[in-house]
């Protein structure tokens, strides 16, 4: 009888623990979620002369994301993948299997959102924002 | 020898049955005349039109010193002034041609050596007459029925034109009925550049260099260019242009209205006209590509009638026309004839023998008639003579000459192929057995034809040929205009025409060069056995594909490239998926930009792929030269391919991803 209380004893201990670990250390209120608009590069005081960059993001909850992005010229370009927030870093896949060139820290204030890479530490600020329904449809998928 | 040739092939048969045929062999070889005075002539006397000729003044035209000469009845401009061109006129010497007209039983050849005699005059030429064999195309008309096929599947279903269905060249679904070896994708990709950029722009105007237009066809009439300074059929120049009621362009061989129904007229200019801009969504007939929406928006159709029945594609005729073409407003020119491969063996040989014609045609390049491209593009069937190089004058170097795909993304049998060949479109090709039954017809291109020429009253027919591909380019070259107008985009010709050709599909993976090619009879016959490797990177940059087009008049995006690391950028999106084969000429990077990217060592190009290293953020431009269509660009010495050359942007950051995602 010891013995078994013993064993359940562990079994309650081990659920215990398997329990804690996959409870999802809650983030507050994913602060990423919701559409987004690149407003501010800071990439060391460098800015990219004369080329026209123009992002928007969307953050699901279901934890996929959309990029619509227009690097200098031409239509939108559609990227779609997933994305994960833990201990305040984001990071992500595209669609394609490939890993985001980088993660980021997050700093979330109201209305905006910032992106530390951590590779570089450049600061991408984002604006709270609505995509466009004209550029939803027409962007070209990559 | 000099032939022109109008590039259709027939089924099957002998590519230079088709030929238009005019000796010209090169002047001054038979010895008769002294060199300073040989070197005057363009040409021969051999099958010269009795009555004319014509003369390139050295300077200000001196037209009393031909008048003095006995024999001669008159001397005429042969490119006609026109108001408000003539500075242009003066500078690619148009001003400077004079058609000497003879008086009867004056002896042509004593009298053009009598010019040539003239201090005054620099250049003779004598005005060949084309003669046109009697075998010929065989068209295959077709009435305007329901499409055979059950058209309205997703892919046909933009328009409600039923034939569209039938025309594989815009959309190949695969269709064995079609061929059993057709290839699916094995088409121009035009859909999306429909969907989602444009159909045409009724202001941009392309002339068809060829037999008459039936301009009153059901499928064209809306499409046409109108000249609203001219009042049909009163016998007046109302708009001084120098030609009398051309309304819907005019009849060079004739001098007069267009005509399509003379005897041996084939319909080859009303069928090349209908790939162009057939009206689109009218709920009859066939698709153009640049046939507008159905909403009176397809790009209009000029025709220049250099043929007509056994007559017509003189040097003045062609000259004119193109002159013409200028002067009226077209962008384009399409033209689906030429000399046969071998005649010109290099640009410059034909340049020294094009007298005329070549001077017009430098004329229509260098007018701009829409605010999108500076200078008029031309474009040229590739040839129907099985050789590996093009016919000129498509073979220019700065001409866009066009071979022939099958439906089964494949060069065709009588297809020319190599230096001179810009790109490649479908060109049709009726020699695959698909049945039991026989060939099916429907492997050549359906396209718009007069209903005259058919005892059945057919308003379409199927045909095949390099005149059929060439269309398929204009059309594509029409839709990049009309959508580079609708963005407000503006470019060099050179711009334009390094766009064009760099916007093609791989044809060289499709093509297995240890393999061959057979077509056979539909009695197991085999006809022609083709060894694929002749044709392996010599279809000019591949096939003409309208939404790469479109996408890189949109504009090419910013080439992301990470810092701290040897790295490279794909140059597809600015050459096309040929890339990889291409030659590249030249490399461009000032110093600005490359202390912009803090740019170590030098740049390199491999293998399609530009390889750098940048150790700063920051963003330049890289100039990129390259051949289209052969390993070398022609020269007055050789034949070869265009010289294109492509901008691209760069942005250097921390960290790229796979792809080109911004995160």
């Amino acid at each position: 009888m010891k013995k078994i209380l013993s064993i359940l004893a562990l079994a309650a201990i081990l659920l215990a623990g398997a329990s804690c670990k996959k409870a999802p250390k809650k983030e507050k209120a994913p602060a990423v979620i919701g559409e987004w608009q690149l407003e501010a590069i800071n990439v060391r005081s460098v800015q990219y002369a004369g080329q026209e960059v123009d992002i928007y993001l969307s953050f699901a909850k279901d934890g996929s994301f959309e990029l619509y992005q227009m690097v200098g010229q031409g239509r939108f370009r559609k990227y779609t993948g997933s994305w994960t927030l833990s201990g305040g870093t984001l990071s992500g896949t595209y669609a394609s299997g490939k890993a985001w060139g980088s993660s980021y820290l997050v700093s979330a204030s109201g209305e905006t959102l910032t992106l530390t890479a951590t590779v570089g530490g450049n600061e991408n600020v984002y604006a709270k924002t609505v995509i466009p329904e004209e550029i939803k449809t027409t962007a070209h998928e990559e | 020898m000099r032939k022109i040739t109008i590039y259709l092939a027939s089924a099957l048969a002998v590519c230079l049955a088709c030929t238009r045929i005019v000796e010209n062999d090169i002047p001054g070889q038979d010895g008769e005349l002294a060199p300073a005075l040989a070197t005057k002539f363009v040409n021969t006397d051999k099958a010269a039109a009795p009555g004319s000729f014509l003369v390139k003044f050295a300077s200000a035209p001196e037209t009393g010193e031909i008048l003095a000469l006995q024999g001669v009845k008159a001397v005429e401009r042969v490119f006609p002034p026109f108001p408000g061109n003539e500075e242009l006129e003066h500078q690619y010497g148009l001003d400077l041609w004079y058609s000497v007209e003879m008086e009867e039983g004056a002896d042509l050849k004593e009298l053009a050596v009598a010019a040539a005699s003239l201090d005054c005059v620099g250049k003779v030429e004598y005005n060949t007459v084309a003669q046109k064999p009697e075998s010929d195309v065989k068209p295959v008309p077709v009435q305007n029925a329901p499409a055979t096929k059950a058209s309205y599947v997703d892919e046909f279903a933009q328009f409600n034109d039923p034939q569209f269905s039938n025309q594989w060249h815009y959309i190949n679904i695969g269709d064995k009925a079609i061929s059993k070896t057709v290839y699916k994708g094995g088409d121009i990709s035009v859909k999306d550049a429909w969907r989602l950029a444009t159909c045409g722009d009724p202001a941009v105007i392309v002339a068809v260099v060829d037999e008459g237009v039936k301009y009153s066809h059901p499928d064209l009439a809306a499409n046409m260019w109108v000249n609203s300074g001219e009042i049909p059929d009163n016998g007046i120049d109302d708009d001084g242009n120098g030609y009398i009621d051309d309304v819907y362009g005019y009849n060079f061989v004739d001098n007069g209205a267009i005509t399509w129904t003379r005897k041996n007229d084939d319909g080859h200019g009303t069928h090349t006209a209908g790939t162009i801009a057939a009206v689109n969504n009218n709920r009859i007939g066939v698709v153009g590509v640049a046939g507008g929406s159905g909403k009176g928006d397809g790009v209009r159709i000029m025709s220049c009638q250099i043929f007509s029945g056994d007559y017509g594609g003189s040097v003045e005729q062609c000259a004119r026309a193109f002159q013409y073409a200028a002067n009226m407003g077209a962008s384009l020119v399409s033209c689906s004839f030429g000399y046969p491969a071998g005649v010109f063996r290099s640009d410059g040989a034909y340049k020294a023998n094009g007298g005329a014609e070549y001077s017009a045609l430098r004329y229509f390049m260098g007018k701009r008639n829409n605010a999108a491209v500076a200078g008029g593009i031309v474009i040229f069937s590739a040839g129907n003579d099985a050789q590996p190089y093009a016919g000129y004058p498509g073979a220019l170097a700065d001409v866009i000459s066009v071979s022939a795909l099958g439906p089964d993304y494949l060069p065709t049998y009588y297809t020319n192929y190599g230096p001179g060949c810009k790109i490649s479109a479908p060109g049709g090709e009726v020699g695959e057995p698909v049945s039991a039954a026989g060939y099916s017809n429907r492997a050549m291109v359906l396209s718009t034809y007069p209903s005259e020429l058919d005892v059945n009253g057919g308003e379409y027919a199927y045909m095949q040929g390099t005149s059929m591909a060439c269309p398929h380019v204009t059309g594509v070259a029409a839709l990049g205009i009309s959508y580079a107008l609708k963005l407000g985009k503006s470019y060099t010709t050179e711009e334009f025409n390094s766009m064009i050709v760099g916007s093609a599909k791989d044809i060289d993976a499709r093509i297995n060069k240890f393999g061959t090619k057979t077509l056979v009879y539909n009695t197991g016959h085999v006809y022609k056995t083709m060894q694929m490797y002749e044709y392996y990177h010599k279809m000019g940059t591949g096939c003409i594909d309208a939404w790469s087009l479109m996408m890189k008049i949109e504009g090419t995006p910013c080439s992301q490239v990470a810092i701290g690391s040897r790295t490279w950028v794909d140059l597809s999106p600015y050459f096309g998926s040929a890339s990889t084969s291409l030659t590249y000429t030249g490399l461009e990077m000032s110093a600005e930009d490359r202390a912009a990217i803090g740019l170590e060592g030098e740049p390199e190009l491999n293998y399609g792929r530009l390889y750098l290293k940048a150790t700063k953020i920051g963003s330049a431009k890289i100039k990129i030269s390259a051949v289209g269509g052969g390993s070398a660009v022609g020269t007055d010495s050789t034949i070869g391919g265009m010289a294109i050359s492509r901008e691209i942007s760069i942005i250097t950051r921390d960290y790229t991803a796979f792809g080109g995602g911004w995160l």
